[in-house]
């Protein structure tokens, strides 16, 4: 049997403590250093140079501008021939301040501008933006969990917007806590999480539910084994899936903004990067434990947990009459287990 | 399905994705965003009439820029920058290389109003040589202060672009409304939309709660007049010419008006089409139309993109880096079934980029954020290969023969397969109608890419690994075979 027995559910005090510790470091460090917002959202200082020097690049004012303190700089070249002049936008600053002089004097130096303005520009991304893309995101919430209780069960469609939180939090606690900068880049890219989280959630889900059949067949199963049973038997799929996604996100990561150095790249592979480990985590060991705890509730499921109990006490074999879900918390091979923890210790897996 | 319908399905889809192969390898190339090509920038000056109003002028002119960017976006997704500097408003819009034409998408300065008619006066008429020339640019013209009576030029009757200076100026003479004060602003518009009603196309109007109040009020009103033959008409002004003047349906009361904050408003027209365009148009002026300040063009530059080309080529390099790991990976995983996963992959890419330039042609640009978006999506489409392969290995591994694994395989990978990406294109449709600026074309690349995902999955991958299904290069051990090898895979790693 190929199909690795890994305890996932029976586990969940330990992935609850782990997932509850990252989102108290989340919202802690939310709520006492917030978020480093970009220009784009906060608005900043505009740079407005005439008559520059045909020969200069966007790169020049770029360097120029963060050479003299500047962060978060978007340099603009406009116009054209004889009548060339750019607009640089910087992070704000104080108007008049030494800090801004002396970028506006870098400005000028690097691009032999005749002319040059200060002036405080506003965001581009808008609080109406802000807004109507959080309202977008609650009603596309319960749309969600109309269609996932529709189309599974509705404890399913709470659990997987409960990992959807989860996984946002943790993406933006990290953000908050590494000092990262806020742009709109990133919140495309946690919008591309929340569907990717959903999407591995469900697809987890939906093998939990085909196998319910199976459920209370012999009517010895708990919902629990049910549970990890079909996450082992999809967890291939969801290693891989995550290796395919990752792979390309890790590319965009290092080559893309390390070794090549466009840091813009880097807002939105990080997000991008992190919610999607964190978006594989959870569907595994937040969402399906979660419904599993919640189902085990279920008066039904109480009485079938003690049967099982009862059973395991008689020393029977839980496993005997069904051979249909093939996975069960007893026969855990702590070799799969290994491997699927990413220890060193690995051992080659006999079949 | 037989063999003879899997090859069809299997060659027309080898059509479609040759054709969106020559339409990109004729070098049709996607529009792309303002931070990867640049475009143009107009930086608008605000006027501000009368007594500049100190309290509260931020706040105008943040609603300006919400009421520019609404302009922009009912035109297409065409991502603009839009920002204030001090009282001036930057518009950026990518890849637009005239002036004209951003100048035509903003308009000029458009200031919506709700005016009670007192009287309509046809050219010919004696009252007709009061009031403005309506045959000057509307700039030149008297304007008529919010609490005023007195005249106004009707709109030209030929569909003019509104608020295009240049067509209202009309040649023919056009009707002449006397009207009353501003009794309601386009500040109270929530929305307004074309809707097709029982006597044609109409126009619906969504008000605020305040807006709602004075409509009531104001319809109410008119309804006495209209039954004590009077005119009984709202005109709807734009910039102090009267685009439309709908009369009260004889169902509204006297001293009850249209309550309830929505309104409809039957538009003219000899032919259905025309009802429509004129439904179409009103709505826009409707939505849009309520600029707080004017604004004057100040200047228009061609500017060059704030990412660069050095970013479009290390992020494509990197997607294409990115795709080759995913390649590997797969290959080493699934054998023969990896190079089938290749192969959408590929084809995916292929259609999504003809699609993206295709759509380039009616004002989508591609940004930064949207080629990120499309490298998750390899992701996200490779796992549609995964899932289906992996049931298939489950089923071999009952004992089942290929053929058979591959068919019941399919069918509970397809539904897992289309579940998921459910959820996806329902992210992709409310963010896309519900959100502005940059989320719209996120948005729009997440549903191209979960309804793609599907069609490839049905119409590639089912058809070809059944006809795979077939042949020796599939048989129960190459299915399995990957299975020592997994366990290998996670040793040597």
């Amino acid at each position: 049997m190929r199909t690795p027995t890994f305890d996932f559910v029976g586990r969940s005090r330990l992935w609850a403590m782990i997932s509850g510790t990252l989102i108290l470091i989340s919202l802690g460090s939310l709520g006492i250093g917030g978020l480093d917002l970009s220009i784009d959202f906060v608005g900043g200082t505009a740079y407005r140079l005439e008559g520059i020097d045909p020969g200069t690049t966007s790169g020049d004012l770029r360097d120029a501008a963060e050479d003299a303190g500047a962060v978060d700089v978007i340099p603009q070249l406009q116009g054209a021939g004889d009548d060339r002049g750019a607009l640089v936008r910087t992070d704000a600053m104080e108007p008049g301040s030494e800090q801004a002089l002396a970028v506006e004097q870098a400005l000028v130096e690097a691009s032999g501008a005749e002319n040059s303005t200060i002036s405080f520009v506003g965001p581009t991304w808008g609080q109406r933006i802000t807004q109507q893309a959080l309202e977008a995101l609650l009603v596309f919430m319960v749309v969600v969990v109309i269609y996932i209780s529709f189309r599974l069960e509705f404890k399913m469609a709470v659990a997987a917007v409960v990992a959807l939180v989860h996984d946002l939090l943790i993406t933006i606690g990290l953000y908050s806590l590494v000092g990262f900068n806020v742009s709109p880049a990133t919140v495309i890219a946690l919008l591309t999480i929340l569907g990717y989280s959903l999407y591995d959630t469900v697809v987890v889900f939906d093998r939990v539910k085909e196998n319910a059949v199976q459920l209370g067949e012999p009517g010895r199963r708990t919902y629990a084994q049910l549970v990890n049973a079909s996450m082992n038997e999809v967890l291939y799929r969801s290693l891989n899936t995550s290796i395919t996604s990752v792979l390309p996100v890790g590319a965009l990561l290092l080559i893309g903004s390390q070794l090549l150095g466009a840091t813009t790249l880097q807002d939105l592979a990080l997000a991008l990067f992190v919610g999607m480990l964190v978006g594989v985590y959870s569907s595994l060991f937040v969402a399906a434990p979660f419904l599993s705890w919640w189902k085990m509730r279920e008066p039904e499921q109480v009485r079938a947990a003690e049967r099982e109990a009862e059973r395991l006490e008689r020393g029977e074999d839980p496993d005997e009459d069904v051979p249909s879900v093939t996975a069960s918390t007893e026969r855990r091979a702590p070799i799969t287990t290994d491997y699927v923890r990413g220890e060193g210790k690995r051992r080659k897996r006999r079949r | 399905m037989n063999k003879r319908s899997l090859v069809a399905t299997l060659t027309v889809t080898l059509l479609v994705v040759l054709l969106a192969g020559t339409y990109l390898g004729l070098g049709n190339r996607p529009n792309l965003g303002l931070d990867l090509q640049g475009g143009i920038s107009a930086i608008y000056t605000a006027e501000i009439e009368g007594e500049e109003p100190e309290e509260g002028l931020d706040e105008i002119l943040d609603q300006t820029v919400e009421v520019i960017r609404a302009r922009v976006d009912s035109l297409g997704v065409a991502e603009p920058d839009i920002s204030r500097a001090g009282t001036d408003i930057i518009v950026q819009l990518p890849g637009i290389s005239d002036a004209e034409r951003v100048q035509e998408i903003i308009g000029t300065t458009a200031q919506l109003a709700f005016r009670p008619v007192e009287e309509v006066i046809p050219p010919g008429a004696p009252a007709h040589d009061e009031g403005p020339d309506c045959s000057a640019p509307i700039d030149e013209r008297e304007q008529l202060a919010s609490d005023e009576s007195g005249i106004l030029c009707g709109s030209p009757f030929d569909g003019a672009t509104p608020g295009d200076p240049a067509e209202t100026a009309a040649t023919t003479p056009v009707d002449k409304y006397r009207v009353g004060p501003v009794a309601l602003t386009g500040e109270r518009i929530e929305n307004a939309f074309p809707t097709l009603g029982q006597g044609g196309f109409e126009v619906t109007l969504e008000l605020d709660n305040q807006g709602a109040q004075q409509w009531a009020e104001i319809t109410g009103e008119l309804a006495c007049e209209r039954d004590q033959g009077q005119p009984g008409m709202l005109a709807i002004v734009l910039d102090d010419v009267v685009e439309s003047a709908p009369g009260m349906n004889p169902g509204v009361a006297c001293g009850v008006g249209i309550t309830g904050g929505t309104a409809s408003i039957t538009t003219g027209g000899a032919t259905q089409e025309e009802q429509e365009a004129d439904a179409v148009d009103l709505a826009l002026i409707l939505r849009t139309g309520a600029l707080p300040i004017s604004l004057e063009a100040a200047t228009f530059d061609v500017v060059s993109p704030t990412l660069g080309t050095e970013s479009l080529r290390s992020g494509l390099l990197a997607g294409a880096i990115g795709l080759a790991l995913v390649g590997v990976w797969l290959l080493f995983f699934y054998r023969v079934l990896g190079v089938v996963a290749l192969s959408a992959l590929a084809i995916f890419g292929v259609v999504t980029l003809s699609l993206v330039t295709a759509l380039g042609t009616v004002g989508f640009a591609l940004t930064l954020a949207g080629i990120a978006g499309l490298i998750v999506a390899i992701g996200i489409t490779a796992d549609s290969s995964i899932i289906f392969f992996e049931r298939i290995r489950d089923e071999a591994n009952l004992g089942k023969t290929v053929r058979t694994s591959v068919k019941t395989a399919f069918a509970s990978a397809f539904r897992t397969n289309l579940a998921g990406n459910t959820v996806t294109l329902a992210a992709a449709v409310i963010l896309y109608f519900l959100a502005v600026g940059p989320v719209r074309g996120f948005a729009l690349m997440l549903g191209i890419a979960s309804v793609l995902d599907i069609l490839i999955m049905v119409a590639f991958t089912r058809p070809l690994v059944f006809l795979l299904a077939g042949t020796k290069l599939m048989n129960r051990r190459t299915v399995r075979a990957a299975e020592p090898a997994v366990a290998t895979a996670g040793v040597r790693r």
